[in-house]
């Protein structure tokens, strides 16, 4: 999208620098959208649900975790309030509320809510990209509980759904691959790891751009694959990248920045014990 | 009775991702939508505003 046809209204323009991984350009925009939101009159609750919905994300990316699960419990709340409930949009904060425990780390707490969603939304007749999006949601909070059959049987699936449109699914193509590689990783099928993250990188770098965050965390998985096949030189490159762009667009104290300086400092040492 | 501003056909070349929904939703293929303005104006959708996902990504941590 070029400088002169980018949406005017701060809601659009924020979400739009929040997928570009924009987040400190992203916040002022999310944060007055809410404030108009919350000050119209009459009151909307559709639009004033989507402007909590949307800085909780941003407020997610950004590991301000109660604040993020605060955010989609008023959305929530609003939402059952409705006259005429939308259960596909009740299925979203069920599955946003899983992604929060699924960052915290709390992968049981958030498979509860993963559940949640993807059983609203089945029942709704929700379109099938959602529905593969919230079994893709799922699987990565079972992949943390290391059930890697069920969510490996969850992520080909969805995998097969996003496929059917494969330039329109292009980002949720590249997240599964990522997904569905690390898991490969964790098995110790590092040839196979390799090439889903090779895959899942050139994608992200296509479609999100270079400096991404989201390009990072595959960068980050790719450098651990070649570590863990001996391959220091090609690591500490990946390592460097990714601790490069975390600290860029997330800063330095953010829990992903940290996870990877520690994963580069461990493949350093890695390699100093394999010249020794 | 329609003006004939109403029957004027209006061209909407499809991207790529937008050829594969037609596809995808109806089994068929083009490269373009042609509408009437008329037929155009019953089918804008309304601006509802929609909610987003966030995506569960693997982070490996190496321990």
């Amino acid at each position: 999208m070029s400088v002169t046809d980018q949406p005017s209204d701060p809601g659009t323009l924020g979400a739009l620098h929040r997928s570009r991984g924009e987040f400190a350009r992203a916040e002022p925009l999310l944060r007055a959208a809410l404030a108009a939101a919350e000050a119209a009159e009459p009151p909307d609750g559709a639009a004033l649900a989507a402007a909590l919905n949307a800085l909780g994300l941003l407020c997610k990316d950004l590991a301000r975790y109660d604040e993020a699960r605060a955010l989609y419990e008023r959305t929530l709340a609003l939402l059952e309030c409705a006259r005429a409930p939308d259960r596909r949009e009740i299925a979203t904060v069920y599955h946003n509320l899983g992604g929060i425990e699924h960052a915290r780390g709390d992968y049981a707490a958030g498979e509860a809510f993963a559940r949640r969603g993807l059983a609203i939304r089945t029942k709704a007749g929700g379109d099938p990209r959602a529905v593969a999006a919230d079994m893709v949601a799922l699987a990565a909070l079972l992949d943390g509980q290391e059930r890697y059959d069920e969510a490996e049987r969850l992520y080909g699936e969805a995998l097969r759904i996003f496929e059917r449109a494969p330039a329109a699914n292009a980002g949720e193509i590249a997240g599964v691959l990522n997904n569905l590689g690390a898991l490969h990783a964790r098995r110790g099928r590092l040839e196979q790891a390799e090439v889903l993250l090779e895959l899942a990188v050139a994608l992200k770098q296509r479609t999100l751009g270079p400096t991404h965050p989201d390009v990072a965390v595959t960068l980050n998985n790719l450098a651990m694959t070649h570590r863990r096949r001996g391959d220091f030189a090609r690591g500490a490159a990946l390592y460097a990248q990714a601790v490069g762009i975390f600290e860029q667009s997330l800063g330095a104290d953010h829990p992903k920045a940290v996870t990877c300086r520690a994963n580069a400092a461990r493949c350093a040492a890695a390699a100093g014990e394999a010249r020794a | 009775m329609s003006t004939p501003s109403e029957k004027t056909l209006v061209r909407l070349d499809l991207t790529k991702a937008q050829q594969e929904q037609v596809k995808y939703a109806t089994g068929r293929e083009g490269e373009a939508l042609e509408l009437t303005v008329q037929e155009l104006e019953e089918r804008i959708a309304p601006a509802v505003p929609r909610l987003a996902s966030n995506h569960n990504e693997t982070l490996l941590t190496d321990c």
